[in-house]
C-alpha cells in the first residue's frame, strides 16, 4: 500500500504563470545589472572583466556604450572589445556623441555593453532614457550588461537625497531593477573610495559644484548609500529565492495579506507618494494600488501639473501598482469606500500643503481620512522638499481663458438686482432687499461656481450699504446694529455660494460622467451595427472628434506590412511621423506627445490591440498642447473599443467564409464520390469481362482484347490520377504518418507496376542499412509507382530505368532515373504542372497528372521535388524528404 | 468435389454482379447475388454461403456494420472490394474481421486467387489438424514450432517466430499492423509500429528474403503485411 504522504506539489495556476512568464523572459534577452553604491566602485571595470570572460568562450560580445572617462585601466580593457560606433545627434546646432540603438538592433549581437543605465538620452534620440533602450535591445532577445548606482533607483530616490542632500534627476524604475536576471554587487569599501577619489581615479563630471561633489563623498554618506545598495540587493536575492521557493512548490514566507492604497491628489506630492508606497509594498511583498482623486477643479488646473500626474501615475503602473482613477466631490468618502470594497488594509496620503485658512472651515483630507478610516492603518506623508520642487505658483495659477467674464457677469448681477430694487425701495423692507441679493448669489454661485459667488457676496453686502442704508452714497453707517446686519449677510452668501457651487460641481461632474457613458455606448452601438473597417474607423474619428476635440488618424497596414494613412489629413511633418507610427505598430506601446517615446512628435499615437497582434495606429492632436489624463484613459478605451469590434467583423467574415468553404467542400466531394463511383464501376467490369475472356485459352491471343485490357487499365490509371489531384486540391490530403524502412516503400511500389515495367529493366539501388523516415507510406508508395510509369512511358521498352535512395544531411534522397530521350530543355519545372505534356514523337502520353501529384505528396511531406537531364542522357527525377522525417533507430 | 462452394456477391451496381456472376460461374462457384446489406444479412443468415464478396459502398447499410453483425455469429470468410479513396474504410472493414481486400477496378485473375485462399483457409480452420505449412523452400511447422529453410532448420526469437506465426496463419491474405501487433506485443503496443517494421526486417533477414523483390513477405503500405503462398514467379 503506498504512504498517504502529502506530496508537495505546486498549486497548478501558480506555476502555469510561471511557466508564461519565464517563456516570456526566454525570448526575450537577458538584464545583468554590475550594481553599485556610488560612482567610482568599479562597475564599468567589472563589467568589461566579464566580458573578456564571455568573448574568451566564443560568444558574439560587442560594447554597445562604455563610458571609459578616460581613466587608463578601463581603457585598455576597452581594447579588446569589438565596439559598436556611437552616433552623431544634431541637437539645435550642438553635436553630440550618443548609444545608436538602431544599429545595435540591427547587429544584433549575443550580449550587448551598455554602460550608465540612468542615463538621459539627448534629445533627437528615440527614447528618453537609456533604460527604455535596453527594454527595447531585451525584446529584441538581446542579452544586455549594464551599470547602475543606488542613488538611481526611484524608490530610494527621496532616501539618497535626504542623506547626500543633493537631488538626482536621473532615474531608473525599480522593476527593470527587480525583473533584472542578475545583480552583480560590485562593492569597494568607503576608505577606498575616498582614497581613489583623492588619487583622481573617480570620474567627476567636469564643471559639477566642488563643494556639492565634497559633501556627496564624506564617509558618512558613503556608508549610507554603501548599506543602502546592500540592502536593495539583499531585497532583490530575497524576491528571487520566493520565486524559486514557487517554483518548487515551497510556499512563500508570505505577510500579513496586507494591501496599501496610495492616494495622488493634484499636488507636487504625487511622485513622493508613490514612491514611498513602492517601498512599502516591497517591504511587505504586499499588492499595491495607486489612486488618483479626480475633482472637478482637475480641469481648471496647469495643464504641466495634470502630466507631470499622468506621468507618476504611469510609473505607478511601471512598478506594480493598480493605478484606478477616481471622481466625485465628496473625495474623503470615495476613497474610503474604495479602500474598503478592495480590502485595503494600510492607506498612505499626503499631508495637506493647502494654507491654514482653508482648512478652518472643513477638515483637510488627510484629517478627515483619518477620523473615518476605522481599522485602516493610515500613513501621513509630508516632506518640505515637495514645495521647493513645486512649480513656480505664478505660472501655476493661470485661470482659465475670458475668466474675467464670470466676474463681469457676478457684478452684473448686482447691477440688475441693486437697479430693480432701488426705485421700489420705498415699499420694500430691507430684510426684502436682503432676500433678493441672496436669491442673486444662489443663481451667481449656481451658474458662474465659487469664486465670482464669493465676490459677488462682498460686492453685494457693499451696494446694500452704499445703495440703500442711510446715509445713502456712502459707505457710513448711522446705525451700528446693520454691521451685524452685513456680517449676516455675508456669512449667510457665503455658505449659500458654497453648498450651491457644490451642487454646481456635481452637476457639471455628473453631466461629464453621462456625456461620457453616453460616448461609449453610442460608439459601441454604432460599432456593433456596423460591419466594414471604413465605418467602423470613421464613427471612432466622428466620435472622438465630438468628445475630446481632437484631429484624429488612423493607420492600417496594407498586406505587404506597410503602415498607410487610411484616414486624417496628410500634414508637413508626415514623413517624421511615419517612424513613431511604425515603432508604436512594432512595439504596440503608446508613443509620440506625452509619451517617454519619441516626445517630440506633433501626434500622441496609440496601437489598436487586438488580441494576437496590433491591428492599426491611431494618432491623435490634442487642441492645446496636451492632453488630460481623464482623456487619454478616454481615448484608449475608445481605441481599444474599436480594436476588438475589427477583430470581430473579422472572425465573423473568416466564420462565414470557412462556412462557405464548408460547403463547397461537402459539395466536392459528393461530386467526387459519384463521379469516381460512375466511372470506376464500367471500368471494373471492361476490365473485369477481358480479363475472364483472356483466360479462356481459345481467346486468349486476341490481339482486341490484349488491347481493350491495356487500354482499361491505362483509363484506370488516368481516372484515379484524376480523383487524387482534386482530392488533394481540395485541401483533403491527409497524411497517414508512420515510420518505414524505404526499402519497403520502393519494394512495393516497384511491385505494384510490374505491369508497367514488364518492357523495361529496373534496378534498385537501395543500400541495406536505413533509417526509419516518418512519412504516409501509400502516399509515398504512389509517389514512387508515378515516377515509375512516368518513367516507362517516356523510353523506349527494353531500357533499364534505375531507383536509388539515400541518406543525406539526415534526409531522405530518392532518385528515379532513366535512359530515355530526357526532358526538353527548359521544361524541368513545367512538366510538374497540372496536364503538361511534351509532345513526344507523335503523341503524348499520359494526362500529365501523375507528377503533380507526386508533387503534391512530396510537398505535404515538406520536401521537394525535382526534374533534371543526366549528363550521360535520360533524365532523373530527384525527391528529398527532410531530416525531422528521418527516425533515430531507437528502441 | 461434393458440392460447388457458394459465394454471395453483395454489391448494388448491376454491370459489376452481373460480370461477377458470370466470371464466378465460369469457374465453378454457385453464385447468389444481393444488391442491399439487409438482404445479404437474410440472405445469410437462411442459407450460409461459404464465401462473401462485399461491396463497401452500399446504398441502404454501411458495409462495417454487415461485417460486424455477420461477425457475431459466422466466421465466413469475407472478401471487400472497396474504392481507391476509401482507404481508411479498408483498413477499419479488416480490423473489425473483414479476410481480405481488392481495390477497384481488379483484374478476374487477382480476384480469384484471394477467393482460393480465403476458401482454403475457412476450410483449414474447420479441421485444424492440418499444422504444416510450406512456401517456397520454407516449411513451417505450427504444431512444433519450427522452421525449415532449405531444409535446414532457422532459429527465431519467440517474438519473431510469434510474428511469422501470425503472418504463417493468414497466408496469403493482408495482415494489418494493428493485428499484428497486438497479437505479438499486445493492445497496448498499437502505436509502436516501428517495433513491427524492425522485426519484419529481422524475419526477411533469416528468410533470406529482399524486402526491395520481396519472394514472400510483401509490404501493403498503410494497411499491413501478407505473407505469399507461392513463391512469386
Amino acid at each position: 500500500m503506498p504512504k498517504a504522504e502529502p506530496t508537495k506539489r505546486p498549486d497548478p495556476a501558480v506555476l502555469l504563470s510561471q511557466i508564461e512568464a519565464d517563456e516570456k523572459r526566454q525570448k526575450r534577452g537577458k538584464l545583468k545589472i554590475f550594481f553599485g553604491s556610488s560612482a567610482g566602485t568599479g562597475k564599468t571595470y567589472a563589467m568589461l572583466q566579464e566580458a573578456h570572460r564571455r568573448l574568451k568562450e566564443n560568444v558574439d560580445v560587442l560594447a554597445g556604450i562604455v563610458e571609459t572617462h578616460d581613466r587608463h585601466e578601463t581603457k585598455s580593457l576597452l581594447a579588446g572589445l569589438p565596439v559598436l560606433p556611437l552616433q552623431d545627434i544634431d541637437h539645435r546646432g550642438v553635436r553630440l556623441k550618443e548609444f545608436d540603438l538602431d544599429a545595435a538592433l540591427k547587429r544584433k549581437p549575443a550580449i550587448l555593453l551598455v554602460d550608465e543605465l540612468a542615463h538621459t538620452n539627448a534629445a533627437g534620440c528615440r527614447h528618453l532614457k537609456r533604460w527604455q533602450d535596453v527594454e527595447e535591445l531585451l525584446s529584441a532577445g538581446i542579452d544586455v550588461y549594464t551599470t547602475l548606482n543606488v542613488q538611481h533607483l526611484e524608490s530610494l530616490n527621496d532616501v539618497v537625497g535626504s542623506i547626500t542632500g543633493i537631488a538626482v534627476r536621473e532615474m531608473v524604475p525599480d522593476s527593470i531593477f527587480d525583473e533584472a536576471d542578475d545583480i552583480i554587487f560590485v562593492d569597494t569599501p568607503p576608505d577606498e573610495l575616498l582614497n581613489r577619489l583623492r588619487d583622481g581615479k573617480v570620474y567627476i563630471a567636469p564643471g559639477a559644484n566642488e563643494r556639492a561633489i565634497q559633501n556627496f563623498f564624506r564617509k558618512t554618506n558613503l556608508q549610507s548609500l554603501r548599506e543602502l545598495a546592500l540592502r536593495r540587493t539583499a531585497d532583490y536575492v530575497d524576491a528571487d529565492t520566493d520565486d524559486q521557493r514557487r517554483r518548487e512548490g515551497l510556499s512563500t514566507p508570505n505577510v500579513a495579506g496586507d494591501r496599501i492604497m496610495v492616494c495622488i491628489g493634484p499636488d507636487m506630492f504625487a511622485s513622493k507618494l508613490v514612491r514611498t508606497a513602492k517601498r512599502l509594498a516591497s517591504a511587505l511583498k504586499s499588492p499595491w494600488d495607486a489612486v488618483y482623486v479626480e475633482t472637478p477643479q482637475a480641469s481648471k488646473q496647469d495643464p504641466r501639473l495634470r502630466h507631470h500626474i499622468q506621468h507618476v501615475m504611469a510609473s505607478a503602473e511601471r512598478n506594480g501598482a493598480g493605478v484606478v482613477s477616481l471622481q466625485g466631490s465628496r473625495i474623503g468618502d470615495e476613497l474610503l469606500n474604495y479602500a474598503r470594497n478592495r480590502g485595503i488594509t494600510k492607506i498612505i496620503i499626503g499631508k495637506s500643503v493647502a494654507p491654514a485658512w482653508r482648512t478652518l472651515f472643513g477638515k483637510g483630507l488627510p484629517e478627515y481620512i483619518l477620523a473615518q478610516s476605522g481599522d485602516i492603518d493610515v500613513y501621513i506623508v509630508t516632506t518640505p522638499a515637495a514645495l521647493s520642487v513645486a512649480f513656480n505658483r505664478k505660472k501655476t495659477l493661470k485661470l482659465p481663458k475670458k475668466w474675467w467674464a464670470d466676474y463681469l457677469w457676478a457684478i452684473a448681477a448686482i447691477g440688475v438686482i441693486t437697479g430693480a430694487s432701488y426705485p421700489s425701495q420705498s415699499w420694500l423692507s430691507s430684510m426684502d432687499i436682503i432676500m433678493l441679493y441672496l436669491i442673486g448669489v444662489m443663481i451667481v454661485s449656481a451658474s458662474l461656481g465659487r469664486w465670482p459667488s464669493i465676490i459677488y457676496a462682498a460686492l453685494s453686502v457693499s451696494a446694500f450699504n452704499f445703495f440703500f442704508i442711510e446715509p445713502k452714497f456712502s459707505f457710513n453707517v448711522y446705525q451700528s446694529s446693520y454691521w451685524l446686519t452685513f456680517v449676516v449677510m455675508f456669512c449667510t452668501s457665503v455658505v449659500i455660494s458654497s453648498l450651491a457651487s457644490k451642487l454646481r460641481d456635481q452637476v457639471i461632474l455628473s453631466r461629464r460622467r453621462e456625456h461620457e457613458t453616453q460616448m461609449f455606448y453610442g460608439l459601441t452601438k454604432e460599432l456593433t451595427a456596423t460591419r466594414t473597417r471604413e465605418d467602423m474607423s470613421e464613427a471612432l474619428i466622428r466620435r472622438l472628434t465630438e468628445t475630446a476635440g481632437v484631429a484624429v488618424s488612423i493607420w492600417y497596414p496594407d498586406g505587404k506590412g506597410f503602415l498607410n494613412m487610411a484616414y486624417g489629413e496628410v500634414t508637413g511633418d508626415h514623413f517624421k511621423e511615419e517612424t513613431v507610427v511604425k515603432w508604436c505598430f512594432d512595439n504596440a506601446q503608446n508613443a509620440g506627445a506625452g509619451t517617454d517615446t519619441m516626445p517630440s512628435a506633433a501626434r500622441y499615437y496609440l496601437p489598436i490591440r487586438g488580441t494576437n497582434m496590433t491591428l492599426g495606429v491611431v494618432g491623435v492632436k490634442p487642441d492645446d498642447e496636451l492632453l488630460l489624463p481623464d482623456q487619454t484613459l478616454m481615448i484608449e478605451t475608445f481605441v481599444d473599443l474599436l480594436g476588438s469590434a475589427l477583430e470581430r467583423s473579422e472572425t465573423a467574415e473568416q466564420a462565414e467564409k470557412a462556412k462557405m468553404l464548408a460547403e463547397r467542400e461537402k459539395m466536392r466531394s459528393i461530386l467526387l464520390s459519384s463521379v469516381s463511383h460512375d466511372l470506376r464501376s464500367p471500368l471494373s467490369v471492361i476490365t473485369g469481362a477481358a480479363d475472364t475472356l483472356l483466360q479462356n485459352t481459345s481467346m486468349s491471343d486476341n490481339p482486341l482484347l490484349k488491347s481493350i485490357r491495356q487500354e482499361a487499365s491505362r483509363l484506370t490509371r488516368v481516372v484515379n490520377n484524376l480523383l487524387d489531384i482534386t482530392r488533394i486540391e481540395g485541401g483533403q490530403l491527409k497524411l497517414n504518418m508512420h515510420p518505414y524502412y524505404p526499402a519497403e516503400i520502393i519494394g512495393s511500389a516497384a511491385e505494384s507496376c510490374k505491369e508497367v515495367l514488364k518492357k523495361h529493366k529496373l534496378v534498385l539501388n537501395v543500400p541495406d542499412e536505413m533509417p526509419f523516415i516518418r512519412m504516409d507510406g501509400l502516399l509515398m508508395s504512389q509517389v514512387i509507382q508515378n515516377l515509375l510509369e512516368n518513367a516507362a512511358n517516356h523510353t523506349p521498352a527494353g531500357t533499364e530505368i534505375t531507383v536509388e535512395a539515400n541518406m543525406v544531411d539526415h534526409g531522405l534522397h530518392l532518385v528515379v532515373s532513366d535512359n530515355g530521350p530526357g526532358i526538353p530543355l527548359g521544361q524541368e519545372k513545367e512538366i510538374f504542372n497540372k496536364f503538361a505534356t511534351f509532345a513526344q514523337g507523335d503523341r503524348p502520353k499520359g494526362a500529365g497528372l501523375g507528377l503533380s501529384i507526386c508533387q503534391a505528396i512530396v510537398m505535404a511531406h515538406m520536401g521537394r521535388i525535382y526534374a533534371e537531364n543526366r549528363q550521360e542522357g535520360g533524365s532523373r527525377f530527384v525527391v528529398e524528404l527532410p531530416a525531422t522525417l528521418t527516425m533515430p533507430e531507437a528502441m | 468435389m461434393t458440392t460447388k462452394p457458394q459465394i454471395m456477391v453483395v454489391e448494388d451496381e448491376p454491370e459489376i454482379s452481373r460480370f461477377l456472376e458470370s466470371a464466378l460461374e465460369a469457374r465453378g462457384y454457385g453464385v447468389t447475388l444481393a444488391d442491399n446489406g439487409r438482404l445479404a444479412l437474410k440472405i445469410s443468415a437462411a442459407q450460409p454461403p461459404d464465401l462473401l464478396i462485399l461491396d463497401l459502398g452500399l446504398p441502404d447499410m454501411d458495409g462495417k456494420d454487415i461485417i460486424k453483425s455477420l461477425r457475431e455469429w459466422s466466421r465466413l470468410p469475407i472478401i471487400v472490394l472497396s474504392a481507391r479513396d476509401q482507404e481508411d474504410e479498408k483498413v477499419a472493414a479488416l480490423e473489425i474481421g473483414a479476410d481480405d481486400y481488392l481495390t477497384k477496378p481488379f483484374g478476374t485473375a487477382e480476384l480469384m486467387a484471394r477467393i482460393t485462399v480465403a476458401l482454403r483457409h475457412a476450410i483449414r480452420r474447420e479441421a485444424p489438424a492440418e499444422m504444416t505449412y510450406s512456401f517456397g523452400d520454407i516449411v513451417v511447422d505450427l504444431a512444433k514450432r519450427h522452421v525449415m529453410l532449405k531444409g535446414e532448420e532457422v532459429h527465431f526469437t519467440p517474438t519473431e517466430y510469434s510474428l511469422l506465426a501470425a503472418l504463417v496463419r493468414k497466408a496469403g491474405q493482408v495482415v494489418t499492423q494493428a493485428e499484428l501487433l497486438q497479437e505479438v506485443w499486445g493492445r497496448d503496443s498499437l502505436d509502436h509500429d516501428h517495433y513491427l517494421r524492425i522485426y519484419v526486417q529481422k524475419l526477411r533477414q533469416k528468410l533470406g528474403d529482399n524486402p526491395l523483390k520481396p519472394r514472400f513477405i510483401y509490404t501493403e503500405p498503410g494497411i499491413g503485411y501478407r505473407l505469399s503462398e507461392e513463391e512469386a514467379g
